[in-house]
């Protein structure tokens, strides 16, 4: 092979899993920051409080796939073991946003 | 992508309690609050059980959603490998081959319409 680079890793792990994998991480994420996001508007958070509560919902989520998903061990299912509380959180917030301002506004501003 | 596995009904049917519980304590605070403004309180959060209510069914999606959605794959190709049969790997493309003596042995040979 002449000027290619092997990467070692590309043999160890199947590329169309890894794929599979984050998928699946990104709709149990994505569906609930929706959710997350009506309950805080409904709650009428506001400010740094309206985010804490998404870190902690975060939090409760990662747990769940933690402990029914990946049934307690993670590392068959990603290249990193840390991956199961870390994909996809940030990606999340921003439908989370997207609820919150919604909800609060048809609850607590326009009623 | 690899086949989609049927979603659970246990998770379906949580996250549709979850989904009632989430919509009866949204309709129950915009009456809570339509009460305040009526007697012209004021707003000194939400009563107990709404917040309780709404906590509930943000934990009922979570377990709804996560059993819903599908299993994960074990990503080592050592595992993937394991489940696969020799004949599948015998058939790899890089396999076929194109020129061989059939051309010559079955020359004389007529199908038969």
């Amino acid at each position: 092979m002449s000027g290619q680079q092997i990467n070692p890793d590309d043999a160890l792990y199947v590329d169309m899993y890894i794929a599979k994998n984050s998928q699946t991480m990104t709709f149990i994420r994505s569906s609930y920051s929706a959710i997350l996001g009506l309950a805080a508007g409904t709650l009428g958070l506001t400010n740094w409080s309206g985010f804490i509560f998404y870190f902690l919902g975060s939090a409760f989520l990662s747990l769940l796939i933690f402990l029914v998903k990946a049934k307690g061990n993670p590392s068959p299912y990603f290249r990193q073991p840390l991956d199961v509380f870390t994909e996809g959180v940030l990606g999340g917030m921003l439908s989370y946003i997207l609820f919150w301002t919604l909800l609060y506004g048809i609850i607590h501003v326009y009623d | 992508m690899a086949v989609q596995q049927a979603p659970s009904q246990l998770g379906r049917i949580i996250c549709l309690f979850g989904f009632l519980l989430l919509f009866h304590s949204g309709y129950s605070t915009f009456e809570h609050l339509s009460y305040l403004k009526a007697v012209d309180g004021h707003e000194a959060g939400l009563p107990l059980d709404i917040t309780i209510e709404l906590l509930m069914s943000v934990a009922l999606f979570g377990l709804g959603i996560v059993l819903v959605a599908d299993d994960f794959k074990e990503i080592l190709m050592e595992t993937e490998m394991a489940k696969q049969s020799i004949e599948s790997l015998d058939a790899r493309p890089s396999f076929y081959s194109f020129n061989h003596r059939g051309r010559a042995v079955f020359r004389n040979v007529v199908l038969k319409d």
